[in-house]
């Protein structure tokens, strides 16, 4: 197939090549006809709805994994690469990439939704883990920045661009990222207590040199938990539980168990943005409402899955919570939309770059808005 | 020192003159040749240098240049060497020296807010009490700007493990080229709306002029320690390097000297390195007591096995010192090998490592010259000195000939033009190296979006066309990375 005919088109095109998504990408743009990028589609209810007359174009097609050099600790991967994929590959060679993102989930998704989670805090978020990126542009020009090396300076970094603009500037096909070797061991700890306490705990801990992995604060039917997750050699985790185990007890806390893993960082209707030390008053707001919470008091992300709906007075205080610093993401009667202050200098400056990089506005007609 | 009685100031410093304090302006013929230069080779004089305090000092600077159509460019400490500071344009010259205070160290969220003119280090001495730091490092550390950094995207000897500074970087204030003001990021992360923190830290000050950086800061680790490896050659050094990392160990720094650096530092810093050695190894490693214990006896075998004349950990916190202020102060002690040295940067995979340097000698041996390296090895970051003398007649063609060749096999190893200098004035011939028309295309529409009169920082980055022509024309342009 080397091009598709507009009127014929299936309901999700995936091409095989990027020459192949390039074409597709120029043909609409040639008509000024919208295109919804996607990898899998996992992650899509979580989104504002786009322009209905947009043509999903999902990059599964391409998912091959174009160079893997282990003793660099670097992988070129195509966009489409599913998550489960990349990992089981990389594990072989003892490797792994640090990103909380659903296994059935692409690499590409990833990076367009900077959807990384609590790691980031041992590890880097995936903007710091992306070196080089390669896109097609609005034009259906393949078009690359960065680089495949650990690090570069040469030329603007439009990879940090790309990652979390959701597919509204460029469609992401390629993606150099920098791995991680797999820990040794690594366990999660698990603190019950009060969240004033537990975040006074958390504050403690990562201001010292003891600081975890990972943390998440999840809260159930019998109260809340802290989950920190400690990687390394057996010398450094025993010693670094020991430590953890002392810092709590000075806040009166015990651990409640021990897992392998931590608790599952998934999407959820509701996600807020905050400053990590606002956790504990953004929870707090979310005390009255059944659902499952989940907060990373470290890189200071809340994502709650309401039992029912969220009313207009609990999404007016959490808007409040963030005004100025964060944003809230909510999924309510059918519809998610994003809501921050809007900072004039910057929302300029992000309808200019739309202008410039997406004259037509194919991508994604409609989100950048929504972002702002 | 100045003549001044017989000069009159520019119309844009006369401008100038009228709406910020006469301290602020400086526009004699003196003033202005001392600041044509940074730490690069080439030099272009401003029509006037100015000091702001405030953001609005900033913002009226804008305003009367861009009434007046004149450029202007940012500059922190002048110790770029890739001439991101020089004014190619003329115009103000921007210094941001006096807006040098810490706004705001907030513990709870583990940032702080500072001007740009605040010194790099400063920075971490400003914490230091509260147990944290702030992590990137560059040689010029004691001197560059927080916002000189930003600009560049500044790395140093321990960003292996930690990162470079877009990755401490949650939020800037920039004053736009059309002299409005925008708040980029937050605590609650860089990506708000979306990752325009990410998009300008690096940009070489040609997106606007930052003003307030808030930047992460880390927790001191519990214990250090220093680890000295020499060993025959630097192919054997190499090997060891990846090897290091091809074990999964990251350490806080893993730097590299050849012998001529090694030789020169010794005899300048006495710093305890074997003069003798065809190349050291200096490795950092940080974190809890046990896994500093661990991570060395691993990485004294590898070095061991990989054929270590001679592997020494610094007894004392004082050894450590010496042992990096050899390192440190490399660069200072390159002028008793020669009267001029031209500090190289690129970057390739690290298992390339020890073919790109005998690349590097291969080239210096054709185009008889010495060079001399002291480099980032951990992340493939190589940094030939290459050793000159301008008063010599076609020295520094030779000089540029060697760059050319020595990055044009960093970028057929796979790598980059430029680790953590920047491409500035130095490389933009180069970047089609590296870049193909389409990619540039992309970086354009992003200098239009925020510049569209391209009067912030002109003249740098981008190929010039005669540039672009003579390179293509030689062939270098690749059609990998």
């Amino acid at each position: 197939m080397s091009r598709v005919s507009l009127a014929s088109a299936p309901a999700v095109l995936e091409p095989g090549s990027r020459e192949e998504l390039a074409a597709i990408v120029s043909e609409h743009a040639a008509a000024g006809r919208p295109l919804s990028p996607r990898g899998r589609g996992s992650g899509l209810e979580y989104l504002p709805r786009i322009d209905p007359e947009s043509t999903a174009v999902s990059s599964r097609g391409l998912s091959s994994i174009v160079e893997y050099e282990p003793a660099d600790l670097t992988a070129t991967v195509e966009a489409g690469c599913c998550i489960r994929d990349l990992q089981a590959k990389l594990r072989e060679c003892g490797q792994f990439l640090p990103a909380d993102y659903p296994d059935e989930g692409t690499v590409g998704g990833l990076v367009a939704s900077a959807g990384d989670g609590p790691l980031a805090l041992g590890y880097g978020g995936i903007r710091d883990r992306l070196l080089g990126i390669t896109v097609v542009t609005a034009e259906g020009a393949v078009a690359r920045a960065g680089s495949r090396v650990v690090k570069s300076v040469a030329g603007y970094d439009l990879g940090k661009l790309y990652c979390g603009s959701f597919g509204t500037l460029a469609f992401i096909v390629e993606v150099t990222l920098k791995l991680a070797p797999l820990p040794e061991r690594s366990e999660t700890l698990h603190f019950a207590g009060p969240p004033e306490t537990l975040d006074g705990f958390v504050r403690r801990a990562l201001a010292s040199p003891f600081r975890p992995s990972a943390l998440v604060l999840t809260r159930d039917d019998s109260g809340f938990a802290l989950g920190v997750r400690v990687d390394g050699s057996a010398a450094r985790l025993d010693r670094l539980t020991t430590e953890l185990r002392d810092m709590a007890g000075t806040f009166a806390l015990g651990v409640a168990g021990t897992t392998r893993g931590l608790p599952w960082w998934r999407h959820a209707g509701v996600e807020i943005a905050h400053p990590p030390a606002l956790t504990r008053r953004v929870v707090e707001a979310l005390s009255g409402e059944e659902g499952e919470l989940k907060a990373d008091p470290a890189n200071g992300r809340t994502r709650f899955e309401p039992s029912g709906s969220v009313g207009q007075e609990l999404q007016d205080e959490l808007a409040g919570l963030v005004a100025g610093d964060g944003w809230l993401r909510i999924r309510a009667d059918g519809e998610t939309r994003w809501r921050r202050t809007e900072d004039a200098g910057s929302a300029a400056v992000v309808r200019a770059l739309k202008l410039a990089l997406d004259p037509k506005d194919i991508f994604n007609r409609g989100l950048i808005e929504a972002l702002l | 020192m100045t003549t001044k009685a017989t000069e009159t100031p520019s119309e844009l410093a006369s401008a100038l003159l009228k709406e910020l304090p006469g301290e602020a302006v400086m526009w004699s013929a003196y003033d202005r040749r001392l600041y044509e230069y940074d730490a690069a080779l080439e030099t272009a004089r401003p029509e006037v240098v100015v000091f702001p305090r405030t953001t609005e000092d900033v913002q009226t600077i804008v305003r009367l240049c861009r009434e007046l159509k004149r450029p202007f460019t940012a500059r922190g400490a002048g110790t770029g060497l890739s001439g991101g500071a020089i004014p190619m344009e003329g115009g103000a010259l921007i210094c941001f020296t006096r807006m040098n205070q810490v706004l705001e160290i907030d513990e709870a969220n583990l940032t702080a807010l500072v001007q740009p003119g605040v010194v790099n280090l400063h920075l971490t001495e400003a914490v230091r009490h509260l147990g944290l730091y702030f992590s990137p490092d560059p040689s010029s550390q004691r001197a560059s700007t927080i916002g000189g950094n930003v600009g560049e995207n500044s790395g140093g000897p321990h960003t292996l493990a930690s990162g470079v500074t877009t990755n401490h970087v949650l939020g800037l204030e920039i004053v736009l080229p059309d002299g409005d003001v925008a708040w980029l990021g937050g605590k609650a992360g860089p990506g708000q709306p979306i990752d325009l923190v990410g998009l300008v830290v690096g940009s070489e000050g040609m997106l606007g002029l930052v003003t307030k950086v808030l930047v992460r800061l880390m927790p001191a680790p519990e214990h250090a320690a220093t680890l000295l490896a020499a060993f025959a050659s630097v192919e054997t050094a190499s090997r060891s390097v990846s090897a290091v990392i091809a074990a999964g160990i990251l350490p806080a720094a893993l730097e590299m000297m050849d012998k001529l650096a090694t030789k020169a530092i010794e005899d300048s810093v006495h710093a305890g390195y074997p003069a003798d050695a065809g190349a050291v190894l200096l490795v950092d490693v940080e974190g809890l007591r046990e896994e500093v214990a661990e991570s060395l006896a691993r990485i004294v075998a590898i070095c061991q096995e990989g054929g270590a004349l001679m592997v020494r950990q610094a007894a004392s916190q004082k050894e450590r010192n010496l042992l990096w202020a050899g390192r440190k102060g490399a660069f200072g002690a390159m002028g008793r090998l020669s009267p001029n040295f031209y500090t190289m940067d690129g970057v390739v995979p690290r298992t390339k490592l020890a073919a790109v340097l005998a690349g590097v000698d291969r080239i210096s041996a054709e185009l008889e010259l010495s060079v001399a390296s002291v480099f980032h090895a951990g992340d493939g970051n190589i940094h030939p000195l290459v050793l000159f003398d301008e008063d010599c007649e076609g020295d520094l063609d030779r000089v540029h000939e060697a760059a050319r060749r020595i990055l044009d096999l960093c970028i057929q190893a796979g790598g980059s033009l430029t680790g953590e200098h920047g491409i500035g004035v130095e490389k933009q011939g180069m970047v089609p190296m590296q870049f193909s028309p389409a990619d540039l295309a992309v970086m354009q529409r992003v200098k239009q979006a925020f510049d569209p009169a391209g009067v912030c920082n002109p003249g740098k980055m981008f190929p010039t066309p005669g540039q672009c022509l003579e390179l293509t024309a030689s062939g270098s342009r690749l059609s990998g990375w």
